[in-house]
């Protein structure tokens, strides 16, 4: 049975994540020729210098090797390979900052990228990566057909019209199958959220 | 300044404006907290929709048609730019197979089974292989394969666990425990509370219908909605059916035995004993109590998002104690002692 790659990928992410807890190397190297030129992108599109965001980029893969014995398989390993790019990043504007003086134009753009990287829009982005895979998961858990008519509405944008009449369905059936969906993610999704709410946490430390 | 045009903002973005707009911009959006994060955000969907080895596809799509709707006239070289980006990596990333490939042969040789854990003072919720849910309560493991077996659904756990279970009727789900219960299901939801550090297994049943079973004499024992059923953990090293404690089945304060789900902790006249230890599963602290007396208080209260020290208060002020805290261990006495 030939079973789509996306698929693959979602339900062997956290096996990726311990493999390397356990120091497997051939799946560090097969990640990291993965995650590398997306981290350079990510990198680079804030520190806007290429040699730079390479050498970011490769320290920051080699800080998940030395610390790969505290890697949570519970949690998204690409979250945290970003996270730690991003903290990079950060120190590396902020350095920079002190460091050079540039043309002004130069100095105001690192501000503003500084500014754009730490903002709250890259936390989201980044968290996304995290419920892009848990969405997914869901996606799994539902038939095929009910999944399909989803996303031609939601990420082709098509009318209930337009979807009945491509996959020759009625809209009322349409209209099930995404209420369908919607409750499946509705589910999922609270009990998500319940977990990204560490308020027990903060109280205990903020004693 | 008045807002600024989306367009202008992705040229800066894409690093095509001349030096006269980049200075209009920055100045515009060192102006207002709201510009900031105006830009903020087409700059962070930008990048992260553009990135040139895509783990799932979709992603690209919905960048594509919102900077459609966002460059309203068509700028020709930024859209012919995008659509380039989106044919050219429109392929699944070959590498994280690979690495997909790899994990395979590593899992059977670990036997094929993951482990997730909720430490104490944390939460977890699990989706199994066949999409049922399992929230995890503090200290608790669940054991699961990667794949479950065709004839039956069978999983491990010690520590607490509320299960939601998809409803299949040829395909048993069996949820094994360290103390010796065996909880049989087809698709129910049903709350399991078999700690190694607790004298009984509790499971409360909430709907559908479950069978317990005791590993060690075999005996099964079905359960109602709304029941609860005491197993005393000493059976399974009982060396004779007369040693056996009979186990108790009876209707079940389903709000106290599953508020923990909601993130309610609730004391009903509970013996100090299990206080302790739940508070120390709730709070992940490690409790020492020197007055052995106040083990044998009770407790009525319930809390929700409370930090541990509002608690301690509480018992502080409802049943005379004292307490200190140093890091996570928390010391309990009595007041005047």
């Amino acid at each position: 049975m030939y079973i789509p790659p996306d698929i693959e990928i979602i339900e062997r992410l956290k096996e990726i994540t311990l493999a390397i807890r356990s120091g497997s190397k051939e799946i560090f190297k097969s990640v990291y020729l993965a995650e590398y030129n997306n981290l350079v992108h990510f990198i680079n599109s804030y520190l806007r210098n290429k040699q730079d965001s390479e050498d970011l980029a490769q320290e920051t893969m080699l800080a998940i090797w030395e610390n790969r014995e505290t890697l949570d398989p519970n949690k998204n390993f690409r979250s945290y390979l970003y996270t730690i790019a991003r903290n990079k990043s950060l120190n590396y504007l902020r350095d920079n900052a002190k460091r050079r003086r540039g043309n002004s134009l130069q100095e105001s753009e690192n501000l503003i990228n500084t500014l754009a990287l730490s903002s709250n829009s890259v936390e989201q982005e980044i968290i996304g990566l995290e419920l892009q895979e848990f969405i997914e998961r869901i996606y799994l858990s539902l038939p095929e057909k009910v999944v399909r008519t989803f996303k031609m509405s939601r990420q082709d944008g098509l009318t209930y019209k337009e979807i009945a009449k491509k996959l020759g369905i009625t809209t009322k059936v349409v209209e099930y199958h995404i209420s369908i969906t919607l409750k499946a993610l509705r589910f999922s999704l609270e009990a998500f959220n319940e977990d990204n709410n560490s308020v027990l946490k903060d109280e205990i430390y903020g004693q | 300044m008045k807002s600024m045009d989306n367009k202008l903002l992705i040229r800066y973005i894409l690093g095509k404006a001349n030096q006269k707009e980049s200075e209009q911009i920055a100045e515009w959006i060192k102006e207002s907290p709201e510009n900031l994060e105006q830009f903020s955000f087409l700059k962070a969907q930008f990048t992260f929709s553009t990135m040139p080895n895509t783990i799932f596809q979709d992603r690209r799509k919905n960048f594509v048609y919102g900077m459609m709707r966002v460059a309203a006239i068509l700028l020709v070289p930024l859209i012919a730019g995008i659509i380039y980006l989106y044919f050219a990596n429109n392929k699944t990333n070959d590498k994280y197979l690979e690495a997909c490939r790899q994990t395979e042969l590593l899992q059977e040789q670990h036997q094929g089974s993951v482990t997730y854990i909720a430490n104490a003072g944390t939460k977890s919720l699990v989706v199994l292989p066949d999409s049922s849910i399992v929230r995890l309560n503090g200290e608790s493991k669940l054991i699961v394969p990667q794949r479950f077996a065709a004839d039956v659904r069978e999983l491990f756990l010690t520590g607490e666990g509320y299960f939601e279970v998809r409803h299949h009727d040829d395909w048993p789900m069996n949820v094994r425990t360290a103390n010796g219960v065996t909880v049989k299901v087809l698709g129910t939801t049903f709350n399991l509370s078999a700690y190694e550090n607790d004298e009984k297994v509790k499971v409360t049943l909430i709907e559908g219908s479950i069978v317990v079973k005791e590993d060690k004499s075999n005996h099964e024992h079905k359960i109602l909605p709304n029941q609860e059923i005491n197993i005393d953990v000493n059976n399974s090293n009982a060396r004779s059916a007369s040693d056996m404690k009979l186990p108790k089945i009876k209707h079940a304060d389903i709000y106290k035995n599953t508020g923990w789900v909601k993130g309610e902790l609730i004391f009903d006249n509970t013996p100090m004993t299990d206080v302790v230890k739940q508070l120390e599963r709730w709070y992940g602290v490690n409790i020492h109590v020197t007055d052995e007396d106040i083990m044998k208080y009770h407790f009525t209260a319930t809390f929700t998002t409370e930090s541990i020290t509002r608690v301690l208060e509480y018992m502080k002020f409802s049943s005379r104690l004292k307490y200190d805290i140093n890091g996570s261990d928390v010391y309990i006495q009595k007041a005047g002692s």
